[in-house]
């Protein structure tokens, strides 16, 4: 959907065309509730998540301006309403993980520990589910920013727009989330052969 | 940072292809030097592309349900917005309505300050003993306010001279005429127009006039004639009236008087029994001209007084019963003679009398009487005989008249657009079945010859009467009514009139049954409920 078709549907949309709806629905449902998955780690929440983040864009679609792609304007919304169910949500039994931070400190990565039985992991690509698990071990500024980069596929520009940040951040914070996803693979064991050298094996992602 | 740090950075850049040409070249230079970032190139590369690939299919029902939700919210928006408007429209009804509420109270305001002038003229017409006749026809047959003498002779009972002062208190003319004092019971239903209950058409405004009696039966004309003011003067004592009676001169009304006469007036004569005064004054018998004249025309002033006088006359009373001598009528064209009234100017001798017994024989009409004998029922048209209000007025408890009583029997109604039936139904507390049977009662009547919606409704009305849902009563003699009112209403293209009578709480209906004959019937709707129930109608119908 072009920049102008969406335009048009919003446009008809706003004018109280309801069904119109659907066709931004359509468009987005996957990256919506890909990136929902995500960010809340499990399907059922992810589902109710997209759920309420097009309600609320729906809502709100009267303040969409246009300056940005609608798919951009409606990831920030995503993102906000899983990091309000995040903070929100008290989070179950985790896992420590201890990773040092980008001031160098060692910092906690939490994880969920659901997903941590062997039997599960076994059943499960090793390294999908390592990504998962490492996703969700990421603070989640950092989680949302790599997702809106990989799920979403947004320009650092977009995605300065989104998270409201400077370019410079974005790209700082993607390289660390990307850095810690590394370091908790490599602690988890679950870094392929090819990708790792000697260096990473030994932990050494600094 | 050490280099390496750097170039990772790039890495992560690059993967986001986000790097400018120099920065890919360096980068690739460092990337076939340094295993560690190659390594690490190697690692995101792959957590790159296992995210972005590791996208899974959204449950079918998300969109569904998402839309689901979004149309409810929409509808519950939509409904909310509409109760809102209907709020918002019922409320401005609700204003329109209370302005029009205002603009009907302003307008009945503005009836009131006519009414209240009636009132002041009602007074007038009452201390100028002048009888108004009032008139009311309807386009097609319809009814016609007549005054017609009482067909039934008054009692001839020999006339207390110490009669209460109450029996004495006379109606206004205009009452009679009017409102339908007792005097107005003799109003009838109006043979023209074949109506049951009928009553004199409401004249809110005292006119002086004098009934022109039509053909024999029912029907007579009303000719209503314009008020003389002098009347005020007569506020005082009857003496006083007795200059007004010129006024009554002024009626040449009166000159009609003997029409009269010619009518089956003997119905009515008991009015001009009443002027038994006439009588009185021999002249008069001996004048045919005279008779005519003085007779009714002045009657009520100078008969009133007259008759306490020579109150042994009115014992001659029979003899007004001849009145026959009116019948002589013809002198009644001689009208002029009426004029004569000065004859009344005699009255004085009247003022000795206190003959007040008289009154209500010879006066049974008369709403002050509060006498109501059986024949008081007549045929409209007998009620407001010129020569009874004056004599009548030429009581001297005239004065003593309710202050607002001219003003609220002048009170009349048209609900001419309103079907009689309902009316009556509503009055009488029937329930719809009589509707309904009055319905099969007129069709039985119309395949009966019933010719005309007036029968037909004659036939509705004695129908219920002989299944006593309505009872006719008579009332008492000396019952005073608090006030009267008189309504005019339809039924099947024929307009009737009522008179409706209050005693207290107690509300008394006149009119006529299918013979012809005036009754009364009580209703169990209280002056209250009548009230309210008259201000409902009034919202649909216009006040005279």
């Amino acid at each position: 959907m072009t920049r102008e078709q969406e335009a048009a549907v919003i446009n008809a949309v706003l004018d109280g065309d309801v069904n119109a709806y659907e066709y931004l629905v359509k468009a987005y449902e996957k990256n919506v509730y890909n990136l929902a998955l995500r960010m809340v780690g499990n399907s059922e929440d992810a589902y109710d998540m997209s759920q309420e983040a097009f309600i609320k864009a729906y809502n709100s679609l009267h303040s969409f301006r246009g300056d940005s792609k609608f798919s951009v304007w409606l990831y920030r919304i995503v993102s906000n309403v899983c990091l309000d169910y995040l903070r929100a949500r008290n989070r179950k039994a985790t896992v420590s993980l201890s990773v040092e931070n980008d001031d160098g400190e060692d910092v906690e990565l939490d994880i969920a520990d659901e997903a941590s039985s062997p039997q599960a992991l076994l059943d499960r690509s090793l390294t999908r589910d390592a990504v998962r698990r490492g996703l969700q071990a990421l603070p989640p500024d950092h989680r949302e920013i790599l997702l809106l980069r990989e799920i979403q596929g947004l320009s650092y520009e977009e995605i300065a727009d989104t998270l409201d940040l400077e370019v410079g951040t974005v790209k700082s914070r993607i390289f660390r989330a990307r850095k810690k996803l590394c370091a908790f693979l490599i602690k988890d064991g679950n870094i392929p052969d090819y990708v790792s050298s000697s260096k990473l094996r030994g932990g050494d992602l600094s | 940072m050490n280099m390496c740090e750097y170039y990772q950075e790039l890495i992560s850049r690059m993967l986001d292809d986000e790097l400018n040409n120099q920065e890919r070249k360096v980068l690739a230079e460092h990337l076939s030097v340094c295993e560690e970032c190659a390594a690490v190139y190697s690692a995101f590369s792959m957590l790159s592309d296992t995210v972005a690939n590791d996208l899974v299919e959204p449950p079918e029902e998300l969109a569904e349900d998402i839309m689901a939700h979004i149309r409810r919210a929409e509808m519950r928006k939509r409904n909310q917005r509409e109760q809102r408007a209907k709020r918002a429209a019922s409320r401005q009804i609700r204003n329109i309505v209370a302005a029009a509420a205002c603009v009907a109270v302003l307008v009945a305001a503005v009836g009131g300050v006519s009414v209240v002038r009636n009132l002041r003229r009602s007074n007038a017409v009452y201390e100028s003993r002048k009888i108004e006749s009032s008139s009311g026809t309807t386009a097609q047959g319809g009814l016609v306010d007549a005054t017609v003498l009482a067909p039934t002779p008054v009692p001839t009972a020999a006339p207390a001279p110490s009669s209460a002062p109450v029996s004495q208190y006379t109606a206004p003319a205009a009452e009679s005429n009017d409102n339908g004092g007792l005097g107005s019971i003799i109003r009838s239903w109006w043979g023209g127009d074949d109506g049951w209950f009928s009553s004199p058409a409401p004249t809110p405004v005292p006119t002086y006039s004098v009934p022109q009696i039509t053909p024999p039966g029912y029907g007579s004309t009303v000719t209503p004639e314009p008020y003389a003011p002098q009347v005020a003067q007569s506020e005082a004592a009857p003496i006083v009236v007795i200059p007004d009676t010129p006024v009554v001169t002024e009626t040449p009304v009166v000159t009609e008087a003997p029409v009269v006469a010619e009518t089956p007036v003997v119905t009515e004569t008991p009015v001009v029994t009443e002027t038994p005064v006439v009588t009185e004054t021999p002249v008069v018998t001996e004048t045919p001209v005279v008779t005519e004249t003085p007779v009714v025309t002045e009657t009520p002033v100078v008969t009133e007084a007259p008759v306490v006088t020579e109150t042994p006359v009115v014992t001659e009373n029979p003899v007004v019963t001849e009145t026959p001598v009116v019948t002589e009528t013809p002198v009644v064209t001689e009208t002029p003679v009426v004029t004569e009234t000065p004859v009344v100017t005699e009255t004085p001798v009247v003022t000795e009398t206190p003959v007040e017994p008289q009154l209500s024989m010879a006066q049974p009409d008369t709403f002050s009487d509060a006498f109501i004998p059986e024949n008081s029922f007549a045929p409209e048209g007998m009620a407001g005989t010129p020569g009874m209000d004056m004599s009548f007025s030429a009581l001297p408890d005239f004065e003593e008249a309710p202050a607002d009583f001219a003003a609220v029997s002048a009170v009349s109604y048209d609900f001419s657009e309103q079907d009689c039936t309902e009316f009556v139904n509503a009055i009488f507390g029937l329930e719809e079945e009589t509707a309904d049977d009055a319905q099969s009662v007129q069709t039985d009547a119309a395949a009966a010859e019933a010719n005309s919606g007036a029968e037909q409704y004659l036939s509705y009305i004695d129908k219920l009467i002989a299944t006593e849902q309505l009872v006719p009563v008579t009332l008492p003699e000396e019952l005073l009514p608090d006030r009267t009112e008189s309504l005019t209403f339809s039924h099947e293209g024929f307009k009737f009139s009522l008179d409706i009578r209050f005693y207290g709480e107690q509300m008394c209906v006149l009119g006529c049954d299918g013979q012809g004959q005036q009754l009364c019937f009580m209703s169990d709707m209280s002056a209250e409920e009548y009230d309210t129930f008259v201000k409902d109608c009034l919202l649909l119908n216009e006040v005279e």
